[in-house]
């Protein structure tokens, strides 16, 4: 039957209609934020799943097209990235040509000429990161002169080059330069050899060339006029100056020689074979090694030895079949542990120097004239032209191995796990491995759940148990309340009181410690004295306030008692416990914050195990007492038998409670990423690590990335125990009913 | 375990009635069943109820402990917290290091006598070799400042055998402790009056000094705003009219400015030659314009009245002032204020966000598979570490939802971020998101305690399930609302680490309100309570070197968190009161 709806009744209607929809979007809205907390943080944390890979320039999709401009090759010096733009450095007519590679709005310059100089080539600094061009005039003196970044040479250094050094030969010129030396290094060669790769450029410390008869190195101090002293290494296929540790590597057919300051060999290092490419990473700790018949790149690392740095094989990178045949030449990425080698037939690998893992292949199937790399960009070029590409996705560089497993690090002496996000120096990669952090939080909490439980589950028998309902009513709010004291005032008072006091009364604090547990039997037994002999009512409820200040009295009492046999034993000389503890320190170190974290979350445990006795069924309780139990047996038997899954899912929300916990830690520890479970040591737990780094990480960075990882670790580590400890709770209901 | 052995044996030859006495006390006391269980006639029953005491005990000795830790560091805060306000005393200090090698035993000699010249025979007397005096602020008495000081020497100089230091704390009541307006504290004897050249001793004409120079700083007001400005704008509006210089107008208006002018530079220079000079401890003469002087006065010679208004004043310049000299004078005026405005924005949106959600929850929604996964995701965004909510605001938030704000809204000012950084408005919106199931869980408790009848009793009368919530439900589960809303509310004055993340700072220069068009900022960087205590406590390390304010904050953190939760426990008291009545 259809009635007539008035328009009052209709607009009623509708409102309700409204208001019905309206709340369901506001319920559906709770769970697209939930939703939304999740997929943004997985979100962030996914690109470390992908490859880093070369790509055309983002305005250039089509992969196979190449750009049009073609240098000047024969000409080329080298080339060079200004403000983000590859420039090609030629000569021509005598003078210095600087052109654009990629056509872009810059316009090439070309430097006035002057046919007195001759331009001897390019040299890059790692040490500076500056450009350098080299030449020679007709007086026999060298000059260095800076190529700023608005295309300009300025003269930085100049100094006459004997003229033995000049005579003899028609080898390249090679340049290498630190803060205090500048190295020049010819490589002689027969003449009945043809020069087999006169394109493939050089970079400092790294050869290809083959069968040469020696090699001429001079060294010109940068802070002295002495005349530079020249050095000859005969039988040499090159030899690769170490330029801070005063060493060289001399690179000989199935011989790697090292030499110290003075020319002594003090390590021989035989090859299988003939080597095809030797290459030192610009960190002068890592020597890359490709011989002729093996299909590896080889990893020898450096280490102190007795003030000598020798070689120590590392691991293999094993390449693909053929790829070690032809020469290669390495360009390092050493804030990504990243190492690009290329060789002569096109093919290309990316490996991490790190894991030795290969992060990309790619072969290009032509012969590559010349490869440069500098900041994410490379420039190849081939026959036809010049190739500009770009690494994408450097944060896929980071693998499982790298986060989770122990690596060895350019300059460590053994497999380590380093969390370090922030280098000092260019030649230094930043180290994400978040074990130190994950153990971290897992000593801060475990430790805070060992002071926090005792306390909290005697709290909460003695609440829900013992004590009269008067009594729990006034204790349980008020610690309750205490739950509400912000954490960042526990961690001020931990880190600006408990630290230094814990530092200056060591010993006292240990002799409470151990004094404690008889302290408390005693109080137990003054406690049985006392209500035999008074009559109950006269103490009923000021047992707990009489216990307490017995206590209090007695930890004060022996607190001063041992500050003056400390002060005693400090006046008799040579005493071995004061020597001891004065060895010991104790500021900001795990004990200390698992002091302050366990307070922080003894109120949350309380409440939650105090809940979960409390909800034991009353008839449960008595049905035990009808059955001749006694009260400590109901307790122990039937009470927290029936609570224990409760217990256990307070405990594991406490512990998780703990684990997100930030300020204390934050403020407590020195907050050093150390990976060790000593108590008397610093820490850096994930939280804390979050709130130091992530303001300054940028974004889509591979830090940026790893810590929305690591807040991902944590956002499934805590639902994983709130889930577990719900359906901890579910069981005990049923078993309540 | 041998001991408990025999004091059970001891204990056994009480006889029955005690042991019946005491079984009544060890019994359960809302259980009266208790008393007929157990064999304890026999021993072995008497040593299970003595380890049954003996638990009892242990487990009302670890409540103890867990209150006297919480309540001692509440205690703590308050008396280092309360130090701020109490007015401190002055001290002179005398310290001789003697480096003679025969009389090498330390002595330290606490001088009740105010009078200068018994120091200075001291000095005589002993032939130190070197003798510094030191004027000082302390609350602590004259002996314990005397063995802190010396104690820090002792620390200082590693070969104390070789030296002889000699410390000499004395209460110095002659002192005057004079704090400019920027907040910086002199501690020295009364040199001079100064005005201009003429130097006076008599220290009664500083009052009449300070309402002359109020008087002339009035006069400077009332020049700058009724002459100066004036003219100035005259001046500015025959510039953009574009009248010549030449013009006799332009000309008398300019000679006007510049008389006015000359007129408020005499005044200024008249207000700054009235001067108070200070004697310090190294003896030199600080001199200080009488206008920068906020107070003056001799800390030793309060009386408990002045005591009290010094405290009073201390308060209200605690509440509103702002941090000075290194956060060590001053107040937390601007703290305070970004806490409370952060904190209105977001119960702005957490209000309704978790009423409306709530009311969904337990009115509306059906019980089915999505309705759980709403439950499960409010009882997990509870558990939710507090910094991966900052994680998620500085990500999502700023980065994403201001950084296209920016593009859409700002591209001007790019690439230097307007939204696009951390800021009020954000920290406001990620504490929300915060708290929400606070919110959630509060209001769903009051929405269940409604009587199911009275739901019932509405519709039947043909009301609309709308009318009956916003007219029945929602009226009685009120309190529910606004006790959920003000644990958020103290959940976000407490929450620091979120904050840190997304835009909270140590120090900000301006606050997020002013006079500046759109009046209220979004977009800037705010002062925070909690901030502001775990940057104290992160740069200086020890507690000699946190200043009293930061416990001072501290305190002010604590009251407001805990009179927030009060009012909490009290409305939601009364909301279960009235419907155990019902």
């Amino acid at each position: 039957m259809k009635s007539k709806i008035n328009p009052i009744e209709s607009a009623r209607l509708r409102k309700d209609y409204f208001f019905s929809r309206l709340v369901t979007g506001f319920g559906l809205l709770v769970l697209a934020t939930f939703a939304a907390l999740i997929v943004h943080i997985l979100l962030n944390a996914a690109p470390l799943l992908k490859s880093p890979s070369l790509s055309e320039n983002s305005s250039n999709t089509d992969s196979t097209s190449f750009t049009n401009v073609k240098p000047n090759i024969n000409n080329s010096l080298g080339r060079i990235i200004i403000d983000g733009h590859w420039l090609n450095l030629s000569v021509h007519e005598c003078a210095l040509v600087v052109t654009p590679i990629v056509a872009s709005n810059d316009t090439s310059k070309r430097f006035a000429p002057n046919c007195n100089k001759t331009i001897l080539g390019l040299l890059q600094s790692f040490d500076d990161n500056r450009q350098y061009v080299v030449m020679l005039n007709n007086n026999n003196i060298l000059e260095l002169y800076i190529l700023s970044n608005d295309k300009k040479l300025f003269l930085q250094n100049s100094f006459k080059v004997p003229p033995e050094f000049l005579s003899n030969t028609q080898g390249d010129w090679h340049f290498a330069r630190s803060q205090e030396q500048i190295i020049i290094r010819r490589d002689l060669q027969s003449n009945l050899q043809p020069n087999l790769q006169p394109n493939l450029q050089q970079q400092p410390g790294q050869s290809n060339t083959q069968l040469i008869s020696g090699t001429l190195l001079l060294e010109h101090s940068l802070a002295s006029f002495n005349t530079p002293i020249i050095k000859r290494f005969e039988g040499a296929k090159t030899v690769i100056p170490m330029l801070r540790f005063n060493q060289f590597i001399g690179v000989y057919p199935n011989l790697l020689q090292i030499f110290n300051e003075d020319k002594q060999v003090i390590q021989e290092i035989s090859l299988e074979a003939d080597s095809m490419t030797v290459s030192l990473s610009p960190s002068m700790l890592d020597l890359y090694v490709l011989t002729k018949q093996t299909n590896a790149i080889v990893r020898y690392s450096f280490s102190n030895q007795q003030g000598q740095f020798l070689l120590k094989e590392d691991f293999k990178v094993v390449v693909p079949q053929d790829f070690a045949k032809y020469p290669s030449i390495i360009h390092y990425d050493l804030s990504h542990d990243a190492a690009f080698v290329f060789n002569q037939q096109g093919q290309t690998l990316l490996f991490n120097t790190v894991t030795g893992d290969i992060e990309y292949q790619y072969d290009f199937a032509q012969p590559i004239l010349f490869a440069d790399y500098e900041a994410s960009s490379v420039v190849l070029g081939f026959d036809e032209g010049v190739r500009q590409l770009h690494v994408t996705d450097w944060q896929g560089m980071i693998s499982l191995q790298l986060l989770f497993g122990q690596n060895t690090h350019a300059g460590y002496p053994e497999p380590s796990y380093v969390w370090q996000t922030s280098v000092s120096s260019a030649t230094q990669s930043p180290k994400y491995n978040i074990i130190p952090l994950l153990m971290g939080s897992i000593k801060a909490s475990l430790l805070a759940l060992i002071v926090a439980l005792p306390l909290a589950l005697g709290a909460a028998i003695y609440t829900a148990y013992f004590a009269s309902s008067h009594i729990r009513n006034a204790i349980k709010p008020s610690i309750e309340m205490l739950e509400a004291i912000p954490s960042v005032i526990i961690g001020f008072i931990a880190a600006v009181w408990l630290a230094p006091f814990a530092e200056q009364y060591l010993m006292s604090i240990f002799w409470v410690i151990i004094l404690l547990p008889f302290v408390v039997l005693c109080i137990a037994g003054i406690h049985g004295f006392l209500s035999t002999r008074l009559p109950p009512s006269k103490i009923g409820n000021w047992q707990l306030a009489i216990n307490a200040s017995l206590l209090l009295i007695a930890i004060i009492s022996i607190f001063t008692l041992s500050l003056l046999v400390t002060q005693w034993s400090q006046s008799v000389p040579y005493n071995l416990v004061s020597d001891a503890v004065s060895n010991l320190t104790l500021s900001k170190t795990a004990i200390v914050v698992s002091l302050a974290l366990g307070v922080a979350i003894a109120p949350t445990l309380y409440t939650l195990i105090d809940d979960a006795l409390y909800e034991v069924p009353e008839g449960v309780k008595q049905a035990s007492f009808a059955l001749g139990a006694t009260q400590i047996q109901t307790l122990v038997k039937v009470v927290l038998v029936v609570a224990f899954p409760s217990i256990v899912s307070a405990v594991m929300l406490g512990f998780g409670r703990a684990f997100g916990e930030t300020m204390i830690v934050l403020m407590v520890t020195g907050n050093t990423p150390i990976a060790n479970w000593d108590l008397l040591s610093g820490l850096r737990t994930l939280t804390s690590n979050l709130a130091i780094e992530l303001q300054e990480a940028q974004v889509d960075s591979t830090l940026y990335h790893i810590l929305f990882l690591t807040a991902a670790v944590l956002f499934v580590f805590t639902f994983l125990i709130n889930t577990v400890a719900a359906l901890l709770k579910r069981r005990l209901n049923v078993y309540g009913e | 375990m041998a001991s408990k052995q025999e004091q059970g044996i001891v204990q056994a030859d009480y006889g029955q009635e005690r042991m019946r006495n005491q079984f009544k006390t060890l019994g359960p006391m809302n259980d009266p069943s208790g008393q007929s269980m157990g064999p304890f006639y026999t021993q072995e029953g008497f040593r299970e109820k003595y380890l049954g005491s003996l638990l009892e005990v242990l487990v009302m000795l670890a409540c103890a402990i867990i209150l006297i830790v919480l309540v001692s560091t509440i205690v703590f805060i308050a008396v280092q917290g309360g130090r701020y306000f109490a007015p401190m005393s002055a001290f002179q200090v005398t310290t001789f290091i003697q480096h003679d090698l025969n009389t090498a035993n330390a002595s330290i000699i606490v001088d009740d006598s105010t009078k200068a010249d018994n120091t200075k025979k001291d000095r005589s007397t002993k032939q130190t070799d070197s003798t510094s005096i030191e004027y000082m602020l302390s609350h602590e008495s004259q002996e314990t400042l005397t063995n802190s000081i010396t104690q820090k020497l002792d620390n200082q100089f590693i070969d104390t055998g070789s030296r002889n230091i000699t410390v000499v704390v004395a209460s110095a009541d002659d002192l005057f402790l004079l704090s400019t307006v920027s907040g910086q504290k002199f501690l020295g004897e009364f040199d001079s009056l100064q005005n201009g050249e003429t130097e006076m001793d008599n220290l009664s004409q500083l009052t009449p000094m300070k309402s002359t120079v109020a008087s002339l700083q009035q006069n400077l007001n009332d020049i700058q705003i009724s002459r100066l400005t004036p003219l100035h704008r005259e001046i500015n509006d025959l510039n953009v009219k574009q009248v010549s210089q030449d013009t006799e107008l332009y000309q008398r208006k300019l000679a006007e400015f510049y008389q006015w002018q000359s007129h408020a530079n005499t005044i200024k220079q008249q207000i700054e030659s009235y001067r108070i000079n200070l004697r310090l401890d190294t003896n030199e003469v600080i001199s200080i314009g009488v206008l920068n002087m906020q107070e003056f006065y001799q800390p030793n010679k309060l009386n408990w009245w002045e005591s009290l208004g010094y405290s009073v004043e201390q308060i209200y310049i605690f509440l509103s002032d702002s941090p000075k000299q290194a956060s060590t004078s001053g107040g937390v005026f601007p703290a305070i204020f970004g806490t409370i405005l952060m904190v209105i924005i977001m119960a702005i949106v957490v209000t309704p966000f978790g009423a409306i959600s709530a009311i969904y929850l337990h009115e509306y929604a059906p019980a089915n598979r999505l309705t759980e996964i709403i439950r499960i995701s409010v009882s997990n965004m509870a558990a939710v570490p507090s910094v991966v909510y900052g994680v998620f605001g500085l990500g999502f938030f700023v980065y994403v939802l201001g950084g296209s704000i920016d593009s859409l809204l700002y591209s001007d000012n790019l690439p230097s971020p307007t939204f696009g950084t951390p800021g009020l408005l954000w920290a406001a919106l990620t504490m929300g998101i915060l708290t929400l199931p606070v919110v959630i869980v509060s209001t769903e408790e009051g929405l269940s305690r409604v009587p199911k009848n009275l739901r019932a009793g509405a519709l039947a009368l043909g009301a609309t399930k709308y009318e009956t919530i916003k007219k029945v439900v929602l009226p009685m589960a009120s309190p529910g609302i606004l006790s959920g809303v003000i644990l958020a509310i103290a959940r976000a004055a407490g929450e620091v680490a979120p904050l840190i993340l997304v835009g909270a700072v140590k120090f900000a220069p301006t606050l997020p309100i002013d006079g500046e068009f759109p009046y209220v900022h979004f977009e800037r960087q705010f002062m925070h309570l909690g901030v502001f205590i775990y940057d104290g406590a992160f740069h200086n390390q020890t507690e000699t070197q946190v200043s009293s304010l930061m416990f001072a904050s501290c305190m002010l953190l604590l009251i407001i968190v805990f009179l927030l939760n009060i009012s909490a426990i009290i409305i939601r008291k009364r909301l279960r009161d009235k419907y155990e009545r019902l």
